[in-house]
């Protein structure tokens, strides 16, 4: 390049290159403070093209690498599975891009990018958790037109929500919401909480840390700071239920105290889906 | 240990990608060249450049060679190393009226003011295969080859007067003769960055302009039809006024003089699109106008766009269409989230048999059915 | 000064402190950048977040800080526009700003509360002992208690160079949430603390504070 088209570039951006420009971090860094400042909505953004895919975790990428700095250390999970090809995928991605350490215990690591779970320990105030969002709209089922639905967040009208669940209870006995249980934020907002399951919700009410949420696709950013009230919606009588099965336990370590998932059969059996958290609790090391 | 066992997924991952570059680089067949594919799939590298807003030719041709072909793909390649580029700097406004055209045509007047000029098209050829010899095909290309013979006028060579060139438009005649609504603004408002901000319900005209502009093609097609034929039916066909191929400048203002420079030109399909009104509250005793144009050679788009365009004016909001078109048109995510359903969901899916047994339990227990 | 930098890493260590301060606020973090910028703390809390996109300005109520000169080196340092207070998207306040200003800049609405401006405020000293490094003689001491999204139970920070007035008009402004302004709070050495929107803010005490 020429003397003079390097004096063009804007100064900011020859320093930082690689995925994310110096410019695109500035703005989601904004963003993300706005989300942390109000509770619970989802904050606009300019999401940028990734080298994933959109619906792949593109939003929870940026929101990383708008973050994350030299001395932090990474640990990227899907369903709880630092193996997982996804998870592997986009941990290469940001470590190549940045030369950060990676980890997979969660109390070693300083950032979590995870999709669909939290881990099951380790995470105190030094941690931000990074959730990828697929569908920020907690309201979609309810209402489609968008209109509708900024007027009903911006003054929080959630009657819609609240008739949908009764009637979810009349006709079934239980409300099914299964993953993504729509919960009200600091009194004030109702999120979707991604596809974390029902077990990990109360995880977030009075966390020591900050979770995070990216929507690339759709391109909106929301937050939960610490210690801020979380609370799945549901009514007086009926309990919150997560997902447990009577008698399962990890065929691995044994556990029936974590999330287990299914592997089905005529005999079906169970295994931990944090597969980090499963190892140390068979070595002992929790 | 927790490390350790990390290869696993990166060695099942690193496999899969060396599949893909052995098949793709080890087909049994000739390497084909970027020019080639510019050459031989023109209308292909086109609508990969308008779909992933960025004017480079060589390029779109490596991503749709690098993707196998898969044109959403390409385009995400393409958008993807856009994101890496530094910006140099903002172009001028460019009036739509230098645009140079090779083609042109106006469909509401057999005598419209300037040339009718069907430059390439295969508008109204038969659609027959062409299967005659192969050999004859190729030996007539390495002919013309040899005797560089060129297809299209070049603007930097103009041939025909200036009329031929950047003929007047048919927008302009009708407005003479006092048939337009008149909606031209007189303020300049910053046009809508849709790269920058995500663009909603209710948007400005610029907003939508640019969303459907780096719309997939395919997308925007089937929003038209169903709205014309379909269950959404917001919109009616219009008359198509101008439907022009060709080459607009770009210019840039000078970083030294300060004074605005051409750097060259980008080939676009420009679409003005007649509206009849017949609304109760619309002025039916004259005409409205819709805009289309995208980069490269796509006049589906352009006309999708144009009618879209009107139809969104004259909707004013009543219906969802501004929606669909604003939140459902573009290649990326549309395609993006829906393969996304490949990647593991066994959290969830753990989660919904949970509730299935917990209804069935709950109508064991004699709850309400 | 006669020019101002911030360099990319700094500029990232900078917003995870704005970052903290703000998702637990009243907890104060300690800066310090590195040496490949030019910048003082105060104006690197700005410099970090601000491109050629944002609107700022620059308002100063003590003498030692020229509010135009600031301007003029910021906007060199980053692109971003200067604007006025009622225009922009972040202030720096060198000192504690005037009701006027404090009144007159963005709150943003139900609808986009992103539009609600950042207060950037530098103070003589801001701390979690009453204990100040630096002379309290003739400032305005306020003892605040903090309640809310990111506290535990109950955050309590002291300010030398703000009033209590400050307070109770930053309580009115943010009293129709999620309208309002976010604020940092910071001082010469370098510490940094923030109150989110969010935030119940209440005055313990207030004083005068004498040699």
């Amino acid at each position: 390049m020429t003397s003079l088209l390097n004096d063009l570039i804007d100064n900011n951006e020859s320093e930082q290159f690689g995925i994310l420009d110096e410019y695109s971090k500035r703005e989601i860094r904004r963003a993300v403070l706005t989300a942390v400042a109000v509770p619970g909505y989802q904050v606009p953004f300019g999401s940028r093209e990734m080298p994933v895919a959109r619906g792949w975790g593109s939003g929870g990428l940026q929101i990383t690498l708008a973050v994350i700095g030299h001395n932090d250390v990474i640990k990227v999970i899907d369903q709880g599975d630092d193996q997982g090809v996804n998870a592997v995928n986009l941990r290469r991605l940001i470590v190549q891009s940045t030369k950060v350490s990676e980890t997979t215990t969660a109390a070693k690591s300083s950032i979590v990018q995870s999709r669909h779970r939290i881990p099951e320990d380790g995470l105190d105030q030094r941690h931000i958790l990074v959730l990828q969002v697929p569908v920020p709209e907690p309201l979609r089922g309810v209402e489609r037109d968008m209109r509708e639905l900024a007027r009903m967040h911006a003054e929080a009208d959630y009657s819609k929500m609240w008739v949908s669940l009764y009637e979810d209870k009349v006709r079934n006995g239980v409300i099914t919401q299964t993953t993504g249980y729509p919960c009200l934020v600091n009194d004030r907002y109702v999120i979707a909480t991604t596809p974390i399951p029902r077990w990990d919700i109360p995880k977030l009410d009075h966390s020591p840390f900050l979770t995070l949420f990216g929507a690339g696709r759709e391109k909106r950013i929301y937050a939960v700071p610490p210690f801020t009230k979380v609370e799945p919606l549901t009514f007086e009588d009926v309990p919150f239920e997560v997902e447990k099965t009577e008698g399962a336990t990890c065929s691995q370590c044994g556990s029936n105290s974590s999330f287990l998932v299914e592997i089905p059969g005529a005999q079906s059996r169970w295994v931990c889906s944090d597969t980090d958290w499963c190892e140390r609790n068979l070595e002992g090391n929790l | 240990m927790g490390y350790a066992a990390a290869r696993g997924g990166l060695d099942a991952i690193e496999a899969a990608e060396n599949l893909v570059r052995r098949k793709r680089l080890n087909a049994d067949c000739d390497w084909v060249t970027p020019d080639q594919i510019v050459g031989r799939f023109r209308l292909a590298v086109d609508r990969v450049m308008g779909e992933a807003g960025l004017w480079e030719e060589e390029l779109a041709a490596i991503a749709i060679r690098q993707a196998e072909g898969d044109l959403i793909e390409a385009v995400h390649l393409l958008r993807s190393y856009r994101s890496t580029l530094p910006r140099f700097a903002y172009s001028e406004v460019t009036d739509a009226d230098e645009l140079r055209v090779i083609r042109r045509i106006v469909p509401a007047f057999r005598n419209p003011p300037g040339p009718q000029l069907l430059g390439r098209t295969s508008d109204y050829t038969g659609r027959l295969l062409e299967l005659s010899s192969e050999v004859a095909g190729q030996e007539e290309a390495q002919l013309l080859a040899s005797l560089a013979l060129t297809q299209e006028q070049h603007p930097s060579q103009p041939s025909g007067d200036q009329q031929q060139q950047q003929p007047r438009r048919l927008l302009e005649t009708l407005r003479e003769m006092d048939l337009m609504v008149d909606r031209r603004r007189l303020d300049d408002p910053e046009p809508f960055d849709i790269t920058r901000t995500p663009a909603r319900p209710p948007a400005s005209r610029s907003a939508r302009l640019s969303s459907m502009s780096r719309a997939e093609t395919g997308a925007l097609v089937n929003q038209w039809y169903r709205n014309i034929l379909g269950p959404d039916g917001y919109l009616h066909e219009v008359t198509l006024g101008e439907v022009r191929h060709g080459y607009l400048p770009l210019r840039i203002v000078h970083p030294i003089t300060g004074n605005p420079v051409a750097i060259g030109n980008i080939r676009v399909t420009e679409v003005e699109a007649i509206e009849d009104l017949n609304g109760i509250e619309e002025e039916r005793d004259r005409f409205d106008v819709g805009y289309g144009i995208c980069l490269g050679h796509n006049e589906k788009k352009a006309i999708a766009m144009a009618n879209l365009d009107i139809a969104c004016h004259r909707d004013n909001g009543r219906s969802q269409i501004e929606q669909s078109l604003l939140l459902t048109t573009d290649g990326l995510d549309s395609s993006g989230f829906l393969e996304h359903l490949k990647l593991p969901h066994y959290v969830t899916f753990r989660s919904m048999m949970e509730r299935k047994n917990a209804v069935r339990q709950a109508r064991k227990n004699g709850q309400p059915k | 000064m006669n020019f101002v930098s911030l360099s990319p890493v700094d500029a990232n260590d900078v917003f995870r402190a704005m970052l903290q301060t703000l998702s637990q606020p009243g907890t104060i973090e300690s800066l310090t950048l590195s040496s490949k910028s030019q910048c003082p703390t105060h104006v690197a809390l700005l410099l970090s977040l601000i491109d050629v996109e944002t609107k700022f300005s620059v308002v100063s109520s003590v003498p030692e800080a020229d509010q135009q000169q600031w301007t003029t080196l910021i906007h060199a340092a980053s692109g971003a526009p200067s604007a006025s207070e009622s225009q922009s998207e972040w202030v720096l306040s060198f000192g504690e700003p005037s009701i006027d200003i404090l009144e007159s800049i963005p709150r943003g609405t139900p609808h986009r509360p992103e539009m609600g401006c950042r207060l950037i405020v530098l103070c003589s000293e801001v701390g979690s002992t009453p204990q100040f490094e630096s002379s309290e003689s003739g400032q305005n001491i306020t003892t605040i208690s903090l309640r809310g999204p990111g506290i535990e139970t109950e955050n309590i920070l002291h300010i030398a160079g703000l009033s209590q007035r400050f307070f109770e008009v930053l309580h009115d402004i943010n009293g129709s949430f999620p309208a309002g302004i976010d604020v940092w709070l910071c001082d010469q050495f370098g510490k940094v603390s923030a109150i989110s929107r969010s935030t119940e803010v209440n005055v313990v005490t207030t004083r005068i504070g004498v040699k």
